[in-house]
């Protein structure tokens, strides 16, 4: 089945590659038929972020845009076309929220990472009881937006966490120390909620 | 990284994919494909103005500059036709060193001869008769026929013509001039005085 899925991937990518050499040679047409295979992954993962539809609209086209001028750059080495476009929607995402005000500065400290076992972090972020998924939907909503985006792209969106740091444009080691830093925080806050409901 | 890190949080999974389902309900417009083609067709339009707008300004600088630069050729190189080389009026001065002093005597004597001459003649011209007045002032007109080359204002008197040095402009050219023709014209009134006087001689 993974490599069935694998095998459409790549097939995927390969069509993707040779769409987007096409458009390089000058055949406009080889862009709509790439807009319409992937319109649908670019708006879930804008939509989710922008909940406006004008501005989600707006955001969205502007990330095609962005593609259709930046194609020269694409690189089949570093990323499939699928991977690429999400990297022009991530930046694109922040910089509208940036432009919104809404994206808040979240610092690492207050949060002492060796008090938190990983066992128990697991156990909270894989308890799927109705009251926890409540807490954790919670928490997640009380991250930063570049935040919650990470978690959607490894959680939703099932891209690794190398794709991931392609995607943010940061290094493998600051995603890894990133998303624990993340998981920890969550539980942290699951904890919090809990604590507040019996008080 | 490792490369085994992964993390299952199977309650996170859950989350995203019900925030999925959540967007997927919103309604979105089938023509994004149509508006972004659009919007790329604008684009491309405007950088062709642009460009065509930028190629417009550069081919009239360009035309400028070169029309400058004709001019300023044009303004130097007039400027060194039109312009000699600047010379220092060079006052002319007839120096009398240049002409041997001898000779420079000997003509002014010759045209204080010629001049005394010819005032002889004016007196002598009127006891002729008249035939050897008329001859006189025929072989006067004859010689006097062709103009010299000095420019000489004629007095209203024909015989004064020539013994006023104001009336001509260049003096000395006119005086070489005059002493070879009046020199002529001496030997010739000599030759028919002689010839006259023998005439009544013999009467």
């Amino acid at each position: 089945m993974e490599r069935q899925m694998g095998n459409r991937q790549t097939v995927t990518a390969e069509e993707d590659a040779r769409l987007v050499k096409s458009i390089l040679d000058g055949n406009r047409v080889s862009f709509r038929m790439l807009i319409n295979r992937h319109a649908a992954t670019v708006r879930m993962f804008v939509a989710r972020f922008i909940p406006m539809l004008e501005d989600e609209e707006e955001v969205t086209q502007d990330v095609f845009m962005k593609a259709y001028e930046s194609l020269q750059r694409f690189d089949t080495e570093k990323a499939n076309f699928k991977t690429w476009l999400l990297r022009i929607a991530y930046h694109a995402v922040l910089k509208h929220l940036r432009n919104e005000s809404r994206l808040e500065l979240v610092e690492l400290e207050g949060l002492r990472l060796e008090t938190i076992s990983d066992e128990a972090t697991d156990a909270v972020l894989g308890d799927t009881t109705s009251h926890r998924l409540t807490l954790l939907k919670q928490a997640v909503s009380q991250l930063a937006p570049d935040d919650q985006m990470l978690i959607s792209l490894y959680y939703y969106d099932g891209h690794p966490l190398k794709e991931i740091a392609y995607i943010v444009d940061r290094t493998d080691s600051y995603l890894s120390s990133r998303f624990q830093w993340l998981r920890k925080k969550i539980y942290q806050t699951v904890i919090k909620l809990e604590r507040n409901e019996k008080d | 990284m490792k490369k085994t890190e992964t993390y299952h949080d199977e309650a996170l999974r859950i989350i995203m994919r019900q925030q999925a389902e959540e967007t997927r309900k919103m309604e979105f417009p089938e023509d994004l494909a149509d508006q972004l083609m659009q919007r790329i067709e604008q684009k491309e339009a405007l950088k062709r103005t642009a460009l065509q707008r930028k190629r417009r300004w550069l081919a009239v600088g360009i035309a400028a500059a070169l029309a400058l630069l004709v001019g300023v050729a044009l303004h130097v190189f007039d400027q060194d036709v039109e312009k000699p080389q600047p010379q220092v009026a060079k006052k002319v001065e007839i120096k009398n060193d240049s002409i041997p002093e001898k000779e420079t005597e000997e003509v002014t004597k010759d045209s204080a001869n010629v001049i005394k001459e010819i005032e002889r003649l004016q007196y002598e011209m009127p006891r002729l008769p008249v035939a050897q007045t008329t001859m006189a002032k025929d072989s006067m007109i004859e010689i006097t026929d062709e103009p010299p080359m000095a420019d000489v204002m004629l007095a209203e008197n024909e015989e004064d013509s020539i013994s006023h040095p104001h009336y001509v402009r260049n003096w000395e050219v006119y005086i070489q001039q005059m002493e070879a023709q009046m020199q002529a014209h001496i030997e010739a009134v000599d030759r028919e005085y002689n010839e006259m006087m023998t005439y009544y001689k013999d009467y």
